[in-house]
């Protein structure tokens, strides 16, 4: 299933969450003029498109197969029990976004840059939640709830196992790939899979990719519609 | 007696599930149910015999999947007329003994349209019309395109069954538990979109049970007088041993039927789970009620995929943006002509957050192909704002286009009382349900008194009328002249506005920056005119809603009228913009000397004004090292600590970095003269394969701003450039960012050829994945967590 364009929602704290804002600091009006006119700018910067494929999960003791093809993977096997379907999504905003903050960083206006990198990074995970709501709307009518997004690089999922998701996701649909290191370009982009179960999964997901401790993805997220980012 | 008449004058129980009961009948999993017309059509009638039974006056054909996209899942794509008249036949055929009606049912495409997806508009039409066409040659008493949850899929739908025949419609909706449909659209929005599509009553069916229900059934009759049906699920599915379940009772959905004919529904079924049982319930409890007869005064209502803005005659006046508009916008033009949105979507943005309720889009430019001009910019403004629009156009194709892309009710600019308008653009509005903007001039031009206009302006509502668009729809436009020229025409227009809303009961709008033309300080012209509308009546203007003061006399003047009622609205409005939290920046005490006042320009980020402090300390005989020690390097040093101690996040560091920038710059010329005073030379680069760069970029400023020169390669760099480049420059630290594990190899690499070639040149490594003890393990010099950190390190390596 091809999207090419998704409603995003930007939400202000969100954007001061990537930022680092804790709520310890004082934020004076000027600099929230800023994060506002950054966060108008990123909306009309934004290109967010998603491809999303439906695949079988036939699960075989520690391996699980996803669309006959076979993952040796212990913790995957255990996140998607219970779970016949997933869905393995590849979501961007585009790069017109990191082009201006390129420009913004060139034209020494390094603050706006970072306050619009962040619009993207929030932009690109509100475009994936945007996806999870809809696929998850309409797996309610057959009584499924998502599991938590599951990521490579994630979760016992290593990044080699990124063009093969973006590859079942149909990445290439929306101009979404990864060099060989495992970098996704367009950078505000993402490439995630989420399981179909009866069952509404209430165990808590902590993103520990990095070192960084007060990254918002340390924040815990559950069901799905919140998650990594990478 | 037909649907029409029968649904208005009692209440109508329609049959539940038929999937559900064909599995109990030996459908496989995995077949296709629809198939069984054709190769068990004794189970599909024993179904149907079963809801008759029951007491169901309605039953739906076994068609819900029978699109020609569907069933060519199982190769069967090239038998949608055979299998949908099999279906009707048989329908039929078990109804006529009960003198029960048949529905056509018609399933949702399972493929998002545009923007959302890649359907067409066309290809949807094209599918859906083929099925319907079917099942109006076989005779169905209406079609009912039931479970649909994208507002944009129903449009093509309704105006493709319209094409098919004279057949009543019913548009049923699913919506979830948040009260929206799948892609968003609220039962009222859901209403004012498909009523005037010609359908004879609006339903919900399916996603959930009769509970989760009951707002969305008392939303949707308080906005709509047509009939209502309501289906709901026999409850929310469960999974039980991998099979769906659903547990409502027949007794409990019966309860809920009584309840939905309370708040107004008069077609009662049921959806998913449901069976002969609780159709009977259903039968039992409210056969004999008599439909409750709903006749609310709705005004003009326009609406997006997600949203209904009403104009009402008493209600508060509406600003429809006039900015995404390319005349006399060159830069608006260039971007249409190259086929971009970007500058589009800005001020659609930015229209909205000042105040628009509506967004009117024209992309008349010359040589350009404005069907597709139009296309890319309703695509790309309708999924970024919740305002719905208004198609500025003069050309009917680009009209036509706009309204079949459009996912919502939109409001055609214009139509007028030429013959050639009112034969083009009326017969667009009453397809597409589109509402209109009519226009005081006919094949005379624009009539001088208001009380011609008057009459163009009945014309105007009785032509739309005949056509069958209701008087509701058509918003007038009086028309003003600019004063310089025609200072008579004014008090006219104004006097139309009133003549117009008090003969014809319709509402007005007005181009208002017209009266201007001409004229110097043309928004004071432009305020005190649109006042002046306002108060002769005026419901919406087409303005810019970025000039504060049009948006001001708006809201003081829908208070002065009496149309914000006890100013709830303004007194939100006035709370909201002089309530906000954030303290401003901290005011520099009178006493303060100049090194203080530039030590807290650093702190608070003031790079505006930190130029004319700088100034102020000069003149004041303060040498510019002085400057740099006392205040500015001790003030960036503070920034850096208040950071890692969390009382600064990072857009402060940055403020207070282009605040040093700033500062650098001005002092440049005195520092050149002087002793130098460049800390060291670093070469800076994101290695390669890796793409993110923001934190080295941030980097970059921090060391800028601390004496540094930094050698900023970029991102994605190759070892030997980054090698290369420390050579060249003779640089005393090598900094390299790393985001993951796959591309931070590089780093230890790099780090042996430095030692290979005995480079005088220590490394310090940082990046998102990069630890301290991977550092130490490669044998890098220094490593930092963040910036801060990274001009610390920096000192120390070259110390």
């Amino acid at each position: 299933m091809l999207l090419p364009q998704i409603p995003v929602e930007i939400q202000h704290q969100q954007v001061l969450g990537c930022l680092g804002a804790t709520g310890k600091q004082r934020i004076d009006r000027d600099l929230l003029d800023q994060v506002n006119e950054m966060i108008l700018l990123g909306k009309s910067l934004l290109q967010p498109a998603a491809a999303v494929a439906q695949v079988r999960v036939s699960p075989a003791g520690d391996t699980v197969y996803l669309s006959g093809a076979a993952f040796h993977l212990p913790d995957l096997s255990q996140w998607l029990k219970g779970c016949s379907v997933a869905s393995v999504a590849a979501v961007t905003v585009g790069e017109t976004i990191e082009k201006e903050v390129e420009r913004l960083f060139h034209r020494g206006l390094a603050t706006r840059a970072v306050i619009l990198d962040a619009v993207g990074t929030a932009a690109a995970e509100g475009a994936a939640n945007q996806v999870v709501k809809l696929l998850a709307r309409q797996m309610r009518i057959r009584g499924l709830f998502p599991t938590p997004r599951l990521g490579p690089g994630y979760r016992g999922l290593k990044m080699d196992y990124l063009p093969l998701f973006l590859e079942m996701a149909g990445g290439e649909q929306i101009a979404v790939t990864c060099n060989n290191f495992f970098q996704m370009n367009p950078v505000k982009s993402l490439c995630f899979m989420v399981g179909w179960s009866s069952e509404q999964q209430k165990e808590q997901v902590k993103c520990d990719f990095c070192h960084q401790a007060n990254c918002q993805f340390r924040a815990v997220r559950t069901e799905g519609e919140s998650g990594v980012v990478f | 007696m037909s649907f029409r008449e029968r649904v208005k004058k009692e209440i109508l129980v329609i049959d539940g599930a038929m999937g559900t009961l064909l599995q109990q009948r030996g459908l496989p999993p995995g077949w296709c149910p629809e198939e069984w017309n054709l190769s068990r059509p004794e189970s599909v009638q024993e179904v149907h015999k079963l809801y008759l039974e029951a007491g169901a006056d309605i039953i739906t054909t076994n068609t819900f999947g029978a699109i020609q996209l569907k069933l060519a899942d199982y190769g069967l794509g090239h038998r949608v007329r055979e299998i949908n008249l099999a279906a009707a036949n048989l329908a039929k055929e078990a109804a006529r003994p009960y003198g029960a009606m048949v529905a056509g049912s018609v399933g949702p495409l399972g493929k998002f349209l545009q923007p959302l997806g890649t359907m067409t508009f066309d290809e949807a039409y094209g599918q859906f019309f083929e099925q319907c066409r079917a099942l109006v040659e076989a005779g169905v008493d209406f079609i009912l395109f039931e479970t649909f949850g994208d507002i944009g899929e129903m449009r093509a739908a309704l105006i493709a069954a319209a094409d098919a025949g004279d057949v009543p419609v019913v548009a049923s909706f699913t919506f979830d538990e948040t009260g929206r449909t799948f892609t968003g659209t609220d039962p009222e929005t859901a209403a004012v979109v498909v009523e005037r599509l010609g359908v004879s009553a609006i339903g919900v069916n399916c996603s959930v049970g009769p509970r989760e229900l009951v707002q969305v059934v008392q939303k949707l009759t308080q906005s709509t007088n047509l009939p209502v049906l309501v289906s709901p699920n026999a409850g929310m599915p469960e999974m039980v041993e991998g099979r769906t379940v659903f547990r409502e009772t027949p007794a409990a959905m019966a309860d809920y039927a009584v309840r939905f004919v309370e708040y107004g529904a008069s077609v009662l079924g049921g959806c998913c789970g449901t069976t002969p049982e609780h159709i009977k319930a259903i039968h039992q409890s409210v056969k004999g009620l008599q439909p409750r007869v709903r006749s609310r005064q709705f005004g003009l209502r326009v609406a997006s995929r997600v949203k209904t803005v009403s104009i009402a005659p008493r209600g508060i006046p509406v600003a429809i943006g006039e900015r995404l508009n390319p005349t006399g916008k060159k830069a608006l033009q260039a971007e249409i002509k190259e086929g971009k949105t970007e500058i589009t979507r800005r001020d659609a943005l930015a229209q909205v957050e000042a105040g628009a309720a509506i967004l009117d889009i024209n992309v008349g430019v010359g040589g350009v192909d404005q069907v597709a001009a139009m296309e890319r910019a309703i695509h790309a403004v309708q999924v970024l704002v919740d305002a719905p629009l208004c198609i500025d156009s003069t050309d009917p194709r680009v009209i036509e286009q706009a309204l079949k892309i459009y996912h919502g009710k939109a409001i055609i600019n214009s139509v007028n009382g030429e013959e050639k308008s009112l034969q083009t653009i009326l017969p667009l509005a009453k397809r597409y349900g589109a509402a209109l903007i009519g226009l005081t001039l006919d094949e005379r031009g624009i009539p001088p008194t208001a009380e011609e206009r008057l009459a163009v302006a009945r014309k105007l509502t009785e032509r739309a009328e005949a056509m069958g668009i209701p008087r509701q729809d058509l918003m007038i436009d009086c028309l003003v002249l600019t004063v310089s020229a025609q200072p008579e025409g004014v008090p006219e227009t104004l006097r139309a506005i009133t003549l117009v809303k008090k003969e014809l009961g319709l509402t007005t709008s007005l181009g208002v920056s017209n009266v201007s033309f001409g004229l110097p300080n043309r928004g004071l012209i432009n305020a005190a005119f649109f006042a002046m509308a306002l108060a002769a009546g005026l419901d919406a203007a087409i303005l810019n809603p970025q000039e504060p003061r049009m948006m001001e006399t708006l809201r003081a003047s829908a208070v002065l009228t009496g149309r914000d009622i006890r100013a709830e609205q303004y007194i939100a409005r006035e709370q909201q913009a002089g309530g906000v939290q954030a303290p401003a920046k901290p005011v520099e005490q009178a006493a303060a000397t100049p090194l203080e006042i530039l030590y807290q320009a650093v702190l608070s980020g003031d790079k505006d004004n930190i130029v004319s402090y700088i100034e102020t300390a000069l003149a004041e005989g303060l040498s510019p090292m002085e400057l740099l020690d006392k205040a500015l390097i001790p003030g960036i040093e503070e920034v850096g600590r208040r950071y890692g101690a969390g009382l600064y996040f990072l857009p402060q560091l940055m403020m207070a970095g282009e605040t040093m920038t700033r500062s650098f710059e001005r002092l440049r010329p005195e520092l050149a003269r002087g002793p130098a005073k460049k800390v060291g030379t670093v070469v800076l680069a994101t290695v390669k394969g890796d793409i993110h760069d923001i934190g080295k970029n941030i980097v970059s400023v921090m060391l800028a701003n601390h004496g540094f020169e930094v050698i900023d390669l970029g991102k994605n760099v190759d070892n030997e450039e980054i090698i290369k480049a420390a050579m060249e420059h003779r640089a005393q630290i090598i900094g390299l960012s790393a985001l993951m594990t796959t591309t931070m190899v590089h780093m230890a690499d790099l780090i042996n050829r430095v030692k290979e070639q005995g480079l005088n040149c220590k490394v310090m490594v940082g990046g998102a994945a990069v630890t301290a003890q991977y550092a130490r393990e490669i044998g890098a010099d220094g490593y930092a967590v963040d910036a801060v950190e990274a001009v610390s390190v920096a000192k120390s390596l070259v110390s």
